[in-house]
């Protein structure tokens, strides 16, 4: 936990504040190219409503940016060196289960449910785990190897659902 | 009434349905169980399942995985001293003491049998409040549903870690992604090219992803049982040989009537409130019992006390949460956002005419909450005690188990990996926005009601276009005062407040 002062801001609301705001001009941008709809008059336009929560989320952001910064944070890392080591620690495993995640939906087409969920079951518990021992590779083997099996079962021949 | 609550009998007492409420009943408990896995994750898990089955088999399961899920938590809560789910922390001031003073059978049964009453009490609560609300909501126009859904969002942001204005901004981006797709007028809208976006996000991979994918990866940052090599286990202080001693429980039970009733009330109205949820509510139950104890310097020593209202307003929550979604069609947390989805992928709206249009329905959700109620105190009751292994279960293998079912499961959606994708982008959105300390809730209800919005802004507008009929119709007036009224208040206090909690 930390404590953040309520009417202050901290870089990281600034940086949030600032891709809201360039979002929003994206969105607008993009609402120039709406085909007009049927609606009876200009309220009832298909961009009009877009653009009015448009105008809220850069009201919105300009708000949180104009806030006064807050104090020195304990959690906040100061300087480059700092900030990046904190990312490391922080979002090292996140990005790399993302990573897995990423090939594991790029092999599901290919390979299939079954052999694309053993390869993701199994690399993602083997690198995460914290302790490798022979009894919880086993058993991280026999989970990631039984379960795709029991779920195609489960999906295809009970519920027919198809799976990819 | 009596009609449709016996034509619900015929389709819920049926073998498949009970087998299904059992199995999810039991899968709800293990989640609630697993530190750090909530009910959420739960509700994820079991929502692919649902699409093989009819609605009020896939509602029943979704039902009971909800009542095994607020009820398992206290499993961990009372014998590790580690919440099972966030709603469950209140349970460990009083419960784990209990444990550790050598009668951890009775603080599991006290428990238990509290979080039983919490579910039959707020079911109650539920079956006479839920038809007034509908009926008294078919008077709502499109300017009263417009102003409830701006209230529900304003509240949402207010009430997000004191994050005001970033709740705010969290529920516009919700209704901006709204927006993708077809338009009321019948126009496309940032589809940016690609056909698939045509037709908009999917709900149901904007939730899983937003809130359960960021979720998981969230739980890599810190987990209670990391220090034991990500295994939880029941400490050499409680006693491992749990024997639950039924007359005494009993005997506690009576002794606390008012309390357990309290409680229960308190965890239906605060879990009426969107976005307040179970957590609140066990605290207030909690302070409450203790206010009104004749011997408050016991709370947090194990007294029973605080056990049974932290646990009875804990499953009273779920029938609470549950009134504004099927009444007004708001879902009240994530947990009923999903349930939302899942009651829409079998083209039904909530809201007040679902009472009108789906009777039956609505009888086995009642009676769907009552039977898992039942199914939840016996299996937990007879399998606390071995239950109690599963909260060992690793994150390492709890992540890619999950992932893998959030694939299945919005892939089944619609046959097609452009959802899969969606989720993936929506899970790392959210993750960036947790890790920021952007509330998620506001957005994933914008998502949700983005839609009814601006449909009704859009009706509102055709009916009467000088926008007059927002203060001169006497329901959308009063809503508008109350909205202003609640949004001003927490402006105020948040400006009063020098330095608010946040978690990172």
């Amino acid at each position: 936990m930390t404590t953040t002062p309520s009417n202050k801001v901290s870089t990281q609301d600034r940086l949030f504040a600032g891709v809201v705001v360039l979002l929003a001009l994206v969105a607008y941008w993009q609402t120039l190219k709406f085909s007009a709809g049927y609606g009876l008059g200009s309220v009832n336009e298909p961009e009009t409503y877009p653009r009015l929560l448009i105008f809220g989320l850069v009201a919105l952001g300009i708000l949180v940016a104009l806030r006064p910064r807050r104090g020195v944070d304990e959690d906040e890392p100061r300087g480059v060196r700092a900030m990046l080591e904190t990312v490391r620690e922080r979002h090292a495993k996140p990005a790399l289960v993302v990573a897995l995640f990423v090939v594991y939906l790029l092999l599901l087409e290919p390979l299939g449910f079954v052999y694309a969920s053993i390869f993701f079951l199994l690399s993602c518990q083997v690198v995460l785990m914290q302790k490798r021992s022979p009894k919880a590779l086993l058993i991280v083997s026999v989970i990631s190897v039984g379960l795709p099996f029991a779920l195609e079962y489960i999906f295809t021949d009970v519920l027919r659902i198809f799976l990819p | 009434m009596d009609f449709f609550i016996l034509s619900a009998l015929d389709e819920v007492f049926t073998l498949p349905v009970l087998l299904t409420m059992l199995v999810g009943t039991m899968f709800g408990i293990t989640a609630g169980i697993i530190p750090g896995f909530t009910v959420t994750m739960g509700v994820v898990l079991a929502f692919p399942f649902t699409f093989g089955m009819d609605p009020v088999q896939g509602i029943a399961l979704m039902i009971s995985v909800l009542v095994g899920g607020y009820s398992g938590g206290v499993v961990s809560s009372v014998l590790l001293g580690i919440p099972g789910t966030a709603s469950s922390i209140a349970t460990t001031f009083d419960g784990y003491p209990l444990a550790i003073r050598g009668e951890p059978g009775r603080a599991l049964g006290l428990g238990i049998i509290s979080s039983f009453f919490g579910n039959i009490i707020g079911l109650a609560i539920l079956v006479f409040l839920a038809p007034l609300i509908a009926r008294f909501s078919l008077n709502f126009g499109p300017w009263e549903i417009t102003l409830v859904i701006l209230l529900a969002l304003g509240l949402v942001g207010s009430l997000s870690h004191g994050a005001l204005v970033l709740g705010w901004i969290s529920a516009g981006l919700g209704l901006l992604v709204a927006t993708v797709g077809i338009s009321p007028t019948g126009s496309v809208r940032f589809d940016f090219g690609f056909p698939q976006m045509t037709g908009g996000f999917e709900l149901l991979p904007v939730l899983v992803g937003a809130f359960a994918f960021s979720q998981l990866l969230t739980r890599f940052d810190k987990n209670e049982t990391e220090a034991n090599g990500g295994v939880a286990e029941v400490p050499e202080e409680v006693d491992r040989k749990i024997k639950i001693p039924y007359v005494q429980v009993v005997k506690d039970i009576i002794g606390q009537k008012m309390n357990v009733l309290r409680s229960s009330v308190i965890g239906s109205s605060i879990g009426a409130l969107p976005a307040v949820g179970a957590t609140t509510s066990t605290f207030i139950a909690y302070d409450q019992a203790r206010r009104t104890s004749k011997d408050p310097e016991s709370f947090g020593k194990g007294n029973p006390r605080g056990l049974v209202a932290a646990e009875t307003s804990n499953n009273a929550t779920l029938s609470g949460v549950l009134v504004p979604t099927l009444t007004l069609g708001i879902p009240g947390d994530i947990t009923m956002a999903i349930m939302f989805g899942v009651l829409m992928m079998y083209g039904l709206q909530p809201g007040p005419a679902l009472f009108a249009e789906q009777p039956v329905l609505m009888g086995s959700i009642y009676l769907g909450l009552f039977i898992s109620g039942i199914m939840m105190i016996l299996l937990m009751l007879f399998l606390a005690r071995y239950l109690v292994k599963i909260a060992g279960m690793p994150v390492w293998t709890i992540v890619p188990i999950v992932l893998m079912l959030s694939t299945v499961g919005t892939f089944a959606l619609n046959n097609r990996m452009f959802d899969v994708w969606s989720m993936l982008a929506f899970g790392i959105m959210g993750y960036y926005m947790t890790r920021i300390g952007v509330p998620l809730t506001p957005f994933v209800l914008g998502v949700i009601l983005g839609p009814v919005l601006e449909l009704n802004l859009v009706r509102s507008v055709e009916l009467d276009p000088t926008f007059a009929s927002y203060v001169t119709r006497p329901i959308s007036l009063s809503i508008l005062v109350v909205a202003l009224v609640v949004v001003l208040i927490y402006v105020l206090r948040q400006r009063k407040r020098p330095h608010t909690p946040q978690p990172t």
